[in-house]
């Protein structure tokens, strides 16, 4: 049955309109059925990504209890022990590798010293990246603070000896932390941001809206201030491009 | 009469994926990515069974509405098709599988061009049936999943000293092979492996030409015949 009919399609050279119609039914279809899978998909794939989070942080400063979100600092915490003392601070930093940005979590105690990292994001060259994500490499630099942070090629003693083939990775890990390192340093000297100490970020991760009103900061009214317009013009590319796809 | 028929010719599209026309080792089709995600087995595995899924679907898809498509916009549609069966995957990797997620990173979403996909679309599944059609792809991703798997092991073993991140030779007395995980490397594996697939085929052809002779033993043996 269908056949004969697509005897006849092939035979009569179809119209433009038959063309755009075909496409426009092609990726609207796809692009519908995606959205539907989607829609159950990217919750499990948020939550996923913040228990992997949570998780990292976990690792990273073990003895916390909990982890309290450092107010104007995106991705800093501070780890708290059972009594709200702090022990240490979770840092998010970046610096520019060999194929754009590596992306750091960092522990740092409290004698501003690094305690361990991982590497949640990075370009490098696959295989030689993930060396640098590897215990062996890690170990060179834990315990280490700004004072000591000076790469070697040759091996010196007390320095941290560059990876094979990836020094550029190398010191742009450890440019990252150093950042971290200062960053941390500098506002722990000028005192943690004020906040309520009742309710410590248990969770850890997203906004905390209680705390927001408590102390107003100008990086939340921004979100705001976007025209409304300038929103509903974003929105529609990314529908075409979603069909598109 | 014709499901007696089907059933050899279904087992020939499984081992022409595979062996016959494996490919990357005989085709020397999608050769970036098989060199990009390597450095590791497991990566690979992900990748690997990315594309079998991928060409799968997209092969009976294709096939499905083969009789629809005007010529003229086959390739957009087939594209469209594969990009639908990429994005799946990459939304139900990020789901459940969030470390081979990242391992793969940029190269999942290129499965979209990758250049063995397209190829078996227009050569095969946009002129068969559904079945054939799904074999072909299925054996076809299962040749790419064994080439990735294979290349994967074989340059981790060599790079890292350790097989799916297993430590097989401690590092204490192992200086891993740095060059077998650079993109050098997984190139000279890969020829290294064609050429180990040549010799097999031409081993295989020699035996087929034996076993021929053998049946009608006139000739001298195949056996004298160089290697190739």
């Amino acid at each position: 049955m269908t056949t004969n009919e697509a005897m006849a399609h092939e035979v009569k050279e179809p119209g433009l309109f038959k063309l755009v119609a075909i496409m426009t039914a092609t990726t609207t279809l796809a692009g519908i059925v995606l959205g539907i899978i989607a829609f159950y998909t990217m919750p499990i794939a948020v939550e996923n990504d913040r228990l992997r989070r949570e998780k990292a942080r976990k690792e990273l400063l073990p003895s916390a209890a909990s982890f309290q979100k450092i107010e104007g600092h995106e991705g800093w915490f501070v780890g708290r022990d059972d009594d709200g003392e702090a022990i240490g601070y979770i840092a998010r930093t970046s610096e520019k590798g060999y194929g754009g940005s590596i992306v750091i979590l960092v522990g740092i105690d409290n004698d501003f010293k690094i305690m361990d990292y991982r590497i949640i994001q990075h370009n490098e060259t696959p295989g030689l990246g993930e060396i640098a994500k590897r215990e062996k490499f890690r170990k060179k630099l834990k315990g280490r603070g700004l004072g000591n942070m000076e790469i070697t090629k040759r091996g010196e003693e007390g320095k941290i000896e560059a990876i094979t083939g990836a020094t550029i990775t190398t010191v742009a890990v450890v440019d990252a932390l150093k950042k971290a390192l200062e960053g941390i340093e500098t506002m722990v000297a000028k005192g943690i941001p004020e906040q309520n100490p009742d309710t410590p970020d248990k969770k850890g991760e997203g906004d905390t809206p209680k705390q927001k009103s408590i102390i107003p900061k100008k990086v939340q009214p921004a979100d705001t201030t976007i025209p409304a317009k300038d929103t509903e013009k974003k929105a529609e590319p990314q529908k075409e491009e979603e069909a598109k796809q | 009469m014709s499901a007696q028929e089907k059933k050899p010719e279904i087992r020939q599209l499984l081992s022409d994926g595979i062996f016959a026309k494996n490919p990357i080792f005989v085709l020397a089709l999608s050769l970036c990515p098989a060199v990009a995600v390597t450095s590791e087995a497991i990566s690979a595995v992900g990748m690997g069974a990315a594309v079998v899924y991928v060409l799968t679907m997209s092969s009976i898809l294709t096939s499905i509405f083969r009789n629809f498509v005007p010529a003229k916009i086959r390739v957009p549609v087939y594209i469209t098709i594969i990009a639908f069966n990429v994005t799946l995957v990459q939304l139900i990797m990020m789901a459940f599988f969030p470390a081979i997620f990242e391992a793969l990173g940029v190269y999942l979403a290129l499965v979209v061009v990758f250049a063995i996909i397209l190829a078996r679309l227009e050569v095969f599944a946009s002129k068969n049936k559904v079945i054939p059609s799904a074999f072909d792809g299925f054996g076809m991703g299962l040749g790419f999943f064994f080439g990735l798997l294979v290349i994967g092991i074989i340059r981790e073993f060599l790079g890292s000293g350790t097989f799916f991140g297993m430590t097989i030779i401690p590092e204490e007395n192992f200086t891993p092979i740095l060059m077998a995980i650079l993109p050098p490397g997984g190139f000279i594996v890969i020829g290294l492996l064609i050429g180990l697939f040549n010799v097999i085929g031409s081993w295989r052809e020699r035996k087929d030409f034996a076993d021929a002779a053998s049946a009608s033993p006139t000739k001298e043996n195949a056996a004298d015949e160089p290697a190739a």
